[in-house]
């Protein structure tokens, strides 16, 4: 007979106290079941009891909003956490374990490595910047030139301004990916560290995450601030999001056999 | 002006499935009841971010009401992606077992029959 009960893990958490700070109140979990922190020397598993066919057909089934409950529901409770204490690692959406003892012996096995990255983002939060075109792309030079009546174009003529329309947008974009870098360059130095962000593989100029500490976030602000009005200015348009919880700031693959 | 800093926008449905797709600690081992694929669900998800209409009949307001959504920019990008996503859906079908697909796949095409009378 298959389990069919499970443990779904939120988070590891860090305590410097010995007791655990109860996470805000009515919290409930995936499930709707109460959410729970299991301890183990300084360190806590915060875990809700999880029906496993449930979530096995919230991944499998075709309603979205089951998807989108479970991933809000995940993040709800991570923010929870976030706001209970200053250290936490979010795990990977959809994590679940065999019980209590199983969490346990995550935590006494990867004790090590959990602090480390506890230490890491330790009164820290993420944010994510985005840099790309604005809906309404500043007109280039030679297209604002080329007049209503020399657009339908005899030939040469209008392949030399295809041509000129051509290397003028290139060289935008290469000004564009400059002013972009420099921005990146800019918002890094008041950050503790960066990460690819979740678009940075295509379509847009910068997708960048940023590990920033909470006193350092006015600073970081600003930054942000004077950078999306230089952006403004050359037809780009920065997209801040957060605070998040340091999702792409953790410990990758932590494996725990028994 | 503080577009940016001032109070920064509740984030969208859109950016919470971004951010925590594929991000977070993962644990391997017994101890873990392999109850969700990650990577079917990392798929799912990027399916989910990338359509618009899917999105909008999820009935969840803060998420219709975001204009950001409904930019032409971020519909381009959504069809750039999805193309991607295409190709890395048939990239894990093919890792699957034949018949466990339910989906068409493209066969290569049959030789073309000629007659040499």
């Amino acid at each position: 007979m298959t389990q069919q009960r499970g443990l779904y893990l939120y988070a590891v958490v860090g305590f410097d106290t010995s007791a655990s700070p109860a996470l805000a109140g009515d919290i409930l979990g995936v499930d709707d079941t109460a959410v729970a922190t299991i301890e183990q020397d300084g360190l806590g598993a915060v875990v809700s009891e999880v029906d496993l066919e449930q979530l096995a057909a919230v991944v499998d089934g075709a309603e979205p909003d089951l998807l989108t409950g479970l991933a809000q529901r995940h993040h709800a409770v991570v923010l929870a956490a976030m706001d209970a204490v200053d250290r936490v690692l979010p795990l990977r959406l959809g994590t679940v374990l065999t019980g209590p003892d199983a969490a346990r012996q995550f935590l006494d096995r990867r004790a090590g490595e959990l602090s480390d990255g506890l230490r890491e983002v330790d009164a820290c939060r993420e944010w994510g910047i985005t840099i790309g075109q604005t809906d309404d792309a500043i007109p280039t030079a030679a297209a604002a030139e080329g007049g209503a009546g020399s657009d339908v174009g005899v030939g040469t003529a209008y392949l030399r301004r295809r041509r000129e329309q051509i290397d003028e947008a290139q060289r935008r974009r290469a000004a564009q990916a400059d002013v972009a870098a420099a921005v990146a360059d800019a918002v890094r130095a008041t950050a503790v560290r960066a990460a690819p962000g979740p678009r940075s593989a295509g379509g847009v100029l910068l997708d960048e995450s940023y590990l920033v500490r909470r006193g350092s976030e006015d600073r970081f602000l600003t930054v942000v601030d004077d950078c999306g009005s230089q952006l403004r200015e050359r037809g780009l348009r920065l997209r801040l999001t957060g605070p998040w919880p340091p999702y792409s700031f953790v410990p990758s693959t932590l494996r725990v056999v028994t | 002006m503080t577009a940016y800093s001032a109070k920064p926008r509740p984030d969208t449905l859109g950016d919470l499935l971004e951010r925590v797709l594929d991000r977070g600690v993962v644990i391997v081992g017994d101890i873990v009841v392999n109850v969700v694929d990650v990577e079917l669900l990392t798929l799912k998800v990027r399916l989910l971010i990338a359509s618009v209409d899917t999105a909008k009949s999820m009935g969840i307001d803060w998420w219709t009401n975001d204009p950001f959504l409904n930019s032409g920019a971020r519909r381009d990008q959504l069809q750039a992606e999805n193309e991607e996503l295409r190709a890395r859906v048939e990239a894990l079908e093919g890792r699957l077992p034949t018949d466990a697909i339910d989906t068409p796949r493209r066969s290569p095409a049959a030789p073309e029959r000629r007659s040499v009378e």
